[in-house]
């Protein structure tokens, strides 16, 4: 039985190597392109959000590739995402994309045994040992940190590459020797390669890079895709970019929650409850940031961070952060986007400008 | 020494020269019919009459077709609408706090503060806010684009028309037309409801401080400019340039980089080349660029939207 | 001290309980009337652009009472009486609003966990507290409002018209004449009676939710109460389906189109509602429907 998943960022290359290497046969869904949206959306309801067509799309482009089955992470809401894997079954099973279904609810919804029990199910072709299991989990999630680690450092070194187009070219070339690994064991001696190679990038000591915090829903912030590249386009344009939400820091805010360890947690002034999805965390991020602009990014429709912009508006009035909001929908008008940004970054450099005096 | 400034836009391309002391000396405003490259060429031709190639110290341009008069004329500074519009404004009147621009196919709201821009918005949602619409409407009423604003002042009681979705307000106005409304009072109605859109879906809330400059295209509409005055209680600053602000706030943006070396421009000549346009693929790396070029007797002159730059280097000579 | 409820969003649910607990509390309670184009106007220049109806309804309404109270009442519902959530836009409600400088004078806005009676009232009583009622004053009142949330009658079930149809949504637009350009008077006048949620028991809602094939446990109230009314009421003989839906509301992309799915030939129709307010073609689309009901009880 064939296995296929949903992309998410970059964890399809964990994902993958740790499916390889417990000889479970897998599907890895081609990157999201404008046809995997017009694909999603030709099944998908016209008012759901931007990640949902995009993940419809990549579950079709996986059926046509053989996959029988379907594993997917599940939140229990009240955001949309968590109803996602009800939804994506009714609509592909009504239109000849029926497959299995394992959801992944968080071990705090289902219990630690029900998630032990589905995450069995997965399991079930493969002849690894429990302890095998464990260890290419285990190190199919190191992999993950260590990758947006990385990913972190070069997209924040743009800022003071020399050559900024050096930074987007290592971050695709790294993705892309990660993608041909033949396990878990090759990807790491790539990112050994690649960490070396960050620390010899030229480097422009004297240049002090305009620095953006790229925060807001959290498909629309890993996907490249689903935000028009914006990070890279920040780069080419010579910023710093620092993108905290990633796959360690949701692994982090899943699984936490379900660890009997209880979090400290200071009471916030703005948005002090969470009220689903991760509108209270990039409420958070933008309140503390410390750069000199911050771009939110929703995709259109997107409940929690209606509320998350309302509050971020309130914080741009009190505390005088600059705050650039973009709202990404499947038109994929490129042209509005560029402008904002470009409008944007020139806004802050040339304040930055005129208040430092240089 | 001149600098050039260029403002392609949905409906009017500008041209604007000005001299080192920011002195308007020449300003063209074509309107763009679909065809920018056109329109910039016969600006080119008409400013070539005046001028020589070798006294424009620097060029700029502006607008939504930036990136396709970059190519074509050469340009040292290639830059988004809301900067050149708030380098103009804070020009013309170093006092203003508030910049509304009404565009053909987009407005803005921007933010000065002491001259630089420190917050902006640009619609997000529709035609609606924008002058295609009130273009649209005029044409539909069979009233030239010109007497539009002054019909819409002696408008007394303006109907009440939806303004967020220019599909709905259309069927609102006919809705109106068919209950009799004057002619007059649907005017002021089209002007009221596009200051309401505007301010809900553009302004957001924001704090609008006086002094407010209203410019683009369609801040000669005086109807309009006395919708703005009634909702936002305070008088409204219509500068003698508004057409062409963005191309002179290009142009000014080209001045501050007078001190650096040599400039792309490429001379007014450029508006006598026979030009094709031709879109090509670009399969170099994954990112498939639709690279546009430029074509003079099979030579590429220029080219764009290739993000790595390749293209434009190529043909930089 | 005067105290502002607006009468908007989920005051229409809890109506019996929110009108017992003001009386007699000792403080001015004023109500925020019923909605019009001047409440609807404010809270669109208020809210968010990318917010739903609802919300800018809701901001209109704590705006017009900020100008004349000295704290406007905006609870906080995380879960509803049986534990479901509402949406984010319920939960951040007074965010929402507070982001429209209004936020020094809202007050209930800790979280209510309906489910939760203990929690509900200490959660009421903290703020209480704070605006100098008695204890005793306080739990008397409460006890009351729990009591006739309880005793009341809610929702529609008609009689005596030629059709009967499941009218689904969300209480604050369906018992808002305004919002809704006054739907059911509409119909009533196409000969069509309505029936709603609040006139299925729980049990009912439940077993219909427990044949429907879901993976997991669904987590809104507005789905369980919707779909699984729906699922009821289809045994019961109704006529059709009419689902009264803000647009771009979150929840109803995903409950419309499971209730699509879920019809078995029932007709269905989603009427959606925006500040545009372009009543002509909202009636069209009624007539449409009522036209198509004729229809098929002619087969």
């Amino acid at each position: 039985m064939k296995m296929t998943f949903p992309h998410l960022g970059p964890a399809y290359l964990a994902a993958a190597l740790a499916l390889k290497e417990l000889g479970i046969p897998v599907v890895v869904p081609p990157a999201n392109t404008g046809k995997t949206l017009e694909k999603g959306k030709s099944v998908s309801p016209e008012e759901m959000c931007l990640p949902f067509k995009f993940m419809a799309g990549n579950l079709i482009e996986a059926y046509d590739m053989g996959a029988q089955c379907v594993i997917m992470p599940a939140t229990m809401g009240p955001c949309r995402l968590g109803e996602y894997g009800e939804l994506l079954k009714q609509v592909l099973d009504q239109a000849g994309y029926a497959m299995e279904w394992i959801l992944l609810d968080t071990p705090k919804a289902i219990g630690i045994k029900e998630w032990l029990r589905r995450l069995g199910t997965a399991g079930r072709e493969s002849n690894a040992t429990v302890l095998k299991a464990a260890r290419v989990l285990t190190g199919s999630v190191q992999l993950m940190l260590s990758l947006d680690r990385l990913e972190a450092k070069i997209k924040e070194q743009a800022g003071y590459a020399r050559h900024p187009g050096d930074c987007v070219k290592m971050l695709r070339s790294l993705r892309k020797e990660l993608e041909a690994s033949e396990n878990l064991r090759a990807a790491g001696r790539t990112m050994a390669k690649y960490r070396r190679a960050v620390k010899m990038l030229p480097v422009n000591s004297r240049r002090r890079p305009v620095k953006i915090l790229v925060t807001g829903e959290i498909y629309t912030s890993i996907e490249a895709s689903a935000n028009q590249n914006l990070e890279e386009q920040l780069m080419l344009m010579g910023c710093s970019v620092k993108r905290p939400v990633n796959i360690s820091w949701w692994m982090a805010h899943t699984i936490r929650p379900s660890l009997p360890v209880p979090g400290r947690q200071r009471k916030r002034v703005y948005l002090p409850y969470s009220i689903g999805g991760y509108a209270k965390e990039t409420v958070k991020e933008i309140r503390d940031s410390e750069e000199d602009g911050i771009i939110k990014i929703m995709p259109a429709g997107c409940m929690p961070e209606i509320v998350a912009k309302a509050v971020s508006n309130l914080i741009q009035e009190k505390e005088g952060k600059k705050i650039l909001h973009l709202v990404f929908d499947e038109m994929q008008a490129a042209a509005g986007y560029e402008t904002r940004i470009e409008a944007f970054v020139d806004m802050l450099e040339r304040r930055r400008r005129v208040f430092l005096g240089n | 020494m001149y600098f050039l400034g260029i403002d392609v836009g949905s409906i009017s391309t500008d041209l604007v020269v000005i001299d080192e002391g920011c002195g308007i000396k020449e300003q063209l405003y074509l309107k763009t019919k679909g065809r920018p490259l056109d329109a910039i060429a016969r600006g080119l031709r008409e400013l070539g009459e005046t001028f020589d190639s070798k006294e424009i110290a620097k060029a700029g341009v502006t607008g939504s077709g930036r990136s396709l008069a970059g190519a074509f004329v050469g340009a040292d500074v290639v830059k988004n609408e809301i900067t050149t519009h708030a380098a103009a404004a804070a020009k013309i009147d170093p006092q203003v706090r508030t910049v509304i621009e009404i565009g053909g196919q987009d407005s803005k709201l921007i933010l000065l503060e002491e001259g630089l821009v420190s917050d902006f918005a640009m619609n997000t949602v529709c035609a609606a806010g924008t002058g295609s619409f009130l273009d649209r409407q005029a044409e539909r009423m069979g009233i030239p684009i010109e007497k539009f604003g002054e019909a819409a002042l002696r408008g007394k009681n303006p109907a009440p028309i939806a303004g967020r979705c220019a599909v709905f307000a259309e069927s609102d106005i006919i809705h109106q037309q068919q209950m009799g409304v004057s002619e007059e009072n649907l005017l002021a109605g089209v002007c009221r409801a596009l200051v309401n859109s505007y301010l809900s879906n553009v302004a957001q809330g924001k704090k609008l401080l006086p002094k407010i400059c209203f410019q683009g295209g369609v801040a000669a509409n005086q109807g309009l400019k006395a919708a703005f005055e009634e909702a936002l209680e305070t008088e409204i600053f219509v500068p003698r340039e508004h057409k062409i602000m963005g191309a002179y706030g290009a142009a000014l943006l080209a001045l501050e980089r007078k001190d650096a070396e040599g400039t792309a421009f490429k001379g007014f000549d450029r508006g006598r080349l026979d030009v094709e346009i031709r879109e090509t693929p670009c399969f170099d790396c994954p990112n498939q660029c639709k690279v546009v070029r430029l074509l003079h007797e099979g030579h590429a002159i220029g080219a764009f939207q290739d993000r790595c730059g390749k293209y434009q280097r190529d043909t930089a000579m | 001290m005067r105290v502002g409820v607006p009468k908007a969003y989920f005051y229409y649910a809890y109506k019996p309980f929110v009108e017992s607990f003001c009386q007699g509390l000792g403080i001015q309670v004023e109500f925020s009337g019923d909605t019009d184009q001047e409440i609807l106007e404010r809270g669109n220049r208020v809210c968010v652009d990318e917010a739903c109806l609802p919300v800018k309804v809701m901001c209109g309404h704590v705006k017009k009472l900020a100008d004349s109270c000295d704290a406007v009442a905006l609870p906080r519902i995380m879960r509803t009486e049986f534990g479901e959530s509402i949406c984010p836009k319920v939960a951040g409600a007074a965010d929402l609003a507070a982001a429209s400088e209004m936020d020094k004078k809202l007050i209930f806005t800790e979280p209510l966990y309906l489910d939760d009676r203990k929690k509900l009232e200490k959660a009421l009583w903290k703020q209480c507290k704070k605006l100098g009622i008695r204890r005793l004053d306080f739990k008397v009142n409460f006890l009351n409002a729990l009591l006739s949330q309880e005793m009341a009658e809610r929702g529609l079930d008609e009689e005596g018209y030629r059709y009967k149809v499941f009218l689904a949504g969300h209480c604050y637009n369906i018992y808002d004449p305004f919002v809704n350009m006054d739907l059911i008077e509409k119909l009533h006048r196409m000969d069509i009676g309505v029936v709603t949620e609040e006139r299925v028991t729980r049990q009912e809602k439940d077993s219909g939710l427990a044949y429907a094939d879901l993976m997991k446990k669904p987590y809104w109230s507005f789905f369980v109460n919707n779909f699984g009314s729906m699922r009821a009421l289809r045994k019961k003989g109704i006529d059709g389906v009419l689902y009264l839906s803000s647009f771009s509301c979150g929840t109803d992309s995903f409950t419309v189109e499971m209730l699509k799915k879920n019809l078995n030939g029932m007709p269905f129709f989603v009427l959606k509602l925006d500040e545009q307010r372009g009543e002509a073609g909202f009636d069209t689309r009624l007539e449409a429907f009522a036209e198509l009901l004729k229809g098929r009880s002619r087969q």
